[in-house]
């Protein structure tokens, strides 16, 4: 198991550097040129070529590349062209923002469709099943942006019970250690601040969880269905084992396996999803940091946070197959 | 001036709701005020955006100041000026007793370190910035130089009436050399200036804190504290402000504006704003855009009659601009409004361009931006607005876009026919509209502000007149003339004047709107 996932992690490597090629050339295929966006509207042709020449973006691609990559190598990514801060400290800065919706939103949506999934599948045919299929289809085809407004109109504007913008109220004064808001407070004893954290928190990943809890809620209820026939959950039942037991211990045990890859999948549909609910919601997280920098043709800035990204989706795949390993003792892994 | 007892009175209601984990309170609350965008950078010399310099209006000052919502000069950190004979050295006369953030003191040696690290290569502060407006509006600037510690002597290389005008603008504020030394190529995180609210926090892409400036030289600001929180959907934006997260919000959609004006709870504040959208016809023979019809002035006048601009403003701007018919908006002085609109008359349009020789029409491209600016929300919708009104007088034209860099790009190469574009002043000074963008001088291919490559000497002699003259009225007298110039030659089709809008609770009181859009939280205050 342990080389299996020293072998894993030195994947990692290859994947980043074609990622970092592929974004390199992507990029600079697209038509904008980022002196001239730093210049400003109003700039003369001297002050963007000075620009471009500080910045080496005079400079043959692939000469450009090495230069990138010889820093990147050093853990450093270079300084953003917009805002002239290392990329490194801004990624890190807001990488926890997003993680910390993405992990609440991926709770909300495992434990809501976990439970949705299994009572459908158990009381198939029932109003409840038909309901929250129903509900699945709807949480399936909403846009992300249309229902997180739709959720600060009605529950923070109409019934005042959630704030609208932002992680933490801006007269709060909470000591930034880990960017972690939840982990922050609690470091801090900071007990209103943790319960501000909380009820900023609740809207936007309501909205981020609402696809993947469809998409798991579903998974759930036909990989349970299937299992729910099988012999040997008759035989649990015909042992006399309470109702409960056969269902969640042994029944759901059983139907992981589907449920944990789509919530594997899902984990990168959360990524993307987060990119729409940061800036609805005001959220100062990676995704909005992106597309900043695809509008400001910010070439440091949009590497170094596609390679994150993308160093993410990998770990969290990894992460998904060592579950496997767990679920399900028939997978191992050499 | 307040009654400072109904000041007090209101702060301890409103004590429990105002502040947790804030400092003392003296006078008037917190402001928090919801902005669609963070700022880039901190450094008032190094930045090009509006969200920046919106930050930056509340921290730092320069020589001279605008008057409230105009404008027009008023001293500011230099108490008087004298300019010499030949109009090439202005001396200034420098407040004394002024401190910066960091406690140190405003000098002369302040203001040469703010000017001589943009202008000067070889200055070591001078690798930390891009500098990009110092080129644009101070190129004419030669050097400055310290004469004693409260003096200061600016040289020009030419007389340029529009230097004071510039030196109000957040490029020429002052910035402390002390700090600037301290925190290096970090500088732009940690603004220090002499300006009422000093700089406390920064949570990038979320709020920019600041608060009084207990020291500041003239009487405190009566906010403790100014909060900027960064809110990028303008729908969220109206909620926080509805819902009282924020106290004031900017660039409310238009389809907003109705929603404001009949919430009780809410204020809508508007002024035309000091810009101009525009389209410009190509009559620059050498470039590749070029077509022949437009190099002849009576199918520029015909495509001018052919438009429908109040149409326009009133559907398309969904009335949150003014028609335009000068190239200058009405607040500038100068503004000439005499001067009589080609009016939307198509069966004019056809007869002129008959006699122009194209009876039948022709056929060209309009190109048109990608992006709303704010001059111009929706220039796709615009553009296909004009489209069929070139139509109806038999001018077929093609609608062309591409991505605002590239655009902006070819436009100033001359590659266009016809395009749409806009500006929105810096200074307030007609020169940085009529010299920028209609002067034989700026029509250089490839890096052109005059995208119509216009190319009129006589209009060009009265810039340069008007550019180096220090006598007010004759500068008034001199523009008013331009603008008869060009409405003559017709260059353009002005279409409009859009206005700028910030929304607040009502509580808050005392804001200026200022034509630059500049946002100065200074004289503002919240009633309770």
């Amino acid at each position: 198991m342990k080389t299996y996932i020293i072998k894993r992690l030195l994947m990692l490597i290859p994947v980043l550097l074609g990622v970092s090629v592929v974004i390199f050339v992507l990029i600079r295929l697209t038509p904008g040129d980022p002196a001239r966006i730093m210049a400003g509207e109003h700039a003369d042709q001297q002050t963007v070529e000075e620009i471009r020449e500080k910045w080496g973006l005079n400079k043959p691609l692939p000469e450009q590349y090495f230069i990138w990559l010889k820093e990147a190598l050093q853990g450093n990514l270079g300084r953003s062209i917009t805002t002239r801060e290392f990329v490194v400290s801004e990624i890190l800065e807001r990488f926890p923002n997003t993680l910390e919706l993405t992990l609440t939103a991926m709770i909300i949506a495992i434990v809501v469709g976990v439970i949705a999934g299994v009572i459908s599948a158990t009381k198939q045919y029932s109003i409840f099943d038909y309901g929250s299929m129903v509900g699945a289809l709807f949480g399936i085809s909403m846009p992300v942006f249309w229902l997180g407004l739709m959720l600060m109109f009605v529950f923070g504007l109409l019934l005042d019970w959630f704030p609208i913008a932002g992680r933490l109220d801006v007269n709060i004064t909470l000591k930034r250690i880990t960017h972690f808001y939840v982990i922050d407070s609690l470091l801090a004893g900071n007990w209103p601040a943790l319960k501000d954290v909380l009820v900023h928190l609740v809207l936007p990943s309501i909205a981020l969880a609402t696809i993947p809890m469809a998409m798991i809620a579903r998974m759930t209820r036909s990989s349970m269905l299937e299992v729910i026939r099988q012999d040997h959950i008759r035989t649990q039942r015909a042992k006399g084992l309470p109702e409960r037991t056969v269902v969640y211990k042994h029944a759901l045990k059983n139907a992981l396996i589907p449920i944990v890859t789509v919530i594997g999948l899902n984990f990168g549909l959360l990524l993307q999803g987060a990119i729409l609910t940061e800036t609805v919601f005001s959220w100062p997280g990676l995704g909005r940091y992106a597309v900043q920098a695809v509008y400001a043709r910010d070439y440091p800035a949009i590497q170094g946070s596609v390679l994150f990204i993308a160093g993410t989706f990998v770990i969290v795949n990894l992460i998904t197959d060592i579950i496997y390993a767990y679920v399900n003792p028939k997978i191992r892994y050499r | 001036m307040k009654n400072k007892w109904w000041i007090v009175l209101s702060l301890i209601v409103s004590l429990g709701f105002v502040s947790m984990g804030a400092g003392a309170l003296a006078a008037g609350g917190t402001l928090v005020f919801g902005s669609a965008g963070d700022a880039v950078r901190l450094d008032p010399a190094d930045v090009t955006d509006g969200e920046s310099i919106q930050r930056m209006d509340n921290m730092f000052e320069g020589l001279v100041e605008y008057e409230t919502g105009s404008t027009a000069i008023r001293p500011c950190l230099a108490e008087s000026w004298d300019i010499s004979p030949d109009g090439l050295e202005f001396t200034f006369h420098l407040r004394k007793g002024v401190k910066f953030h960091d406690g140190t003191n405003f000098d002369a040696t302040a203001v040469v370190f703010s000017f001589q690290r943009q202008y000067d290569k070889d200055f070591p502060y001078h690798k930390y910035g891009e500098w990009a407006y110092w080129g644009w509006m101070f190129d004419y600037v030669d050097r400055a130089e310290m004469v004693d510690p409260y003096t200061v002597k600016v040289y020009l290389q030419e007389p340029n009436a529009s230097f004071l005008t510039s030196l109000a603008m957040f490029t020429a504020c002052i910035v402390s050399p002390y700090s600037a030394a301290l925190y290096g190529a970090d500088s732009f995180k940690h603004p220090v200036g002499t300006g009422p609210f000093k700089f406390v926090e920064w949570v990038k892409d979320d709020h920019i804190t600041m608060e009084a400036f207990e020291d500041y030289w003239r009487e405190r600001a009566q906010l403790d504290k100014v909060i900027f929180r960064v809110i990028p959907d303008p729908s969220a934006r109206l909620m926080a402000l509805e819902k009282g997260e924020v106290d004031g919000i900017e660039y409310p959609d238009p389809e907003q504006v109705q929603k404001i004006i009949d919430n009780p709870k809410l204020k809508l504040l508007t002024q035309p704003g000091m810009n101009v959208g525009y389209v410009a016809m190509n009559m620059g023979e050498d470039t590749p855009g070029f077509e022949e019809p437009f190099g002849d002035v009576r199918v520029r006048r015909a495509i001018n009659h052919a438009i429908n601009k109040e149409e326009i403003v009133q559907y398309l701007y969904q009335g949150t601009a003014i028609v335009a018919k000068n190239p200058i908006p009405p607040l500038l002085f100068g503004y000439n409004d005499d001067i009589v609109d080609y009016e939307y008359n198509p069966a004019k349009a056809r007869e002129l361009l008959a006699e122009a020789g194209y009876a039948n029409g022709f056929k060209t491209t309009l190109w048109a931006m990608p992006v709303s600016r704010p001059y111009m929300f929706d220039p796709r919708k615009i553009a296909e607005a004009i489209q069929s009104y070139l139509a109806d007088v038999g001018i077929e034209a093609e609608i062309y876009s591409e991505d605002w860099g590239t655009y902006l790009q070819n436009t100033e190469a001359g590659k266009h026919p016809m395009c749409l574009l806009g500006w929105t002043g810096d200074n307030g000074d007609p020169d940085n509209f009529i010299y920028v963008l209609l002067d034989k001088d700026a029509a250089t291919i490839g890096s052109a502000g005059n995208v119509a490559f216009y190319r009129s000497d006589e209009l060009h002699e009265v810039n340069i007149k008007a550019r180096q003259s220090y006598d007010f009225e004759e500068r008034v007298r001199l523009y008013r003339e331009a603008q008869e110039i060009i409405h003559r030659d017709a260059p353009w089709v002005c279409l409009a004047h859009s206005t700028q809008m910030l929304a607040f609770k009502n509580e808050v009181e005392g804001y200026v709107l200022h034509p630059t859009s500049r946002k100065f939280f200074y004289p503002v205050w919240i009633e309770r």
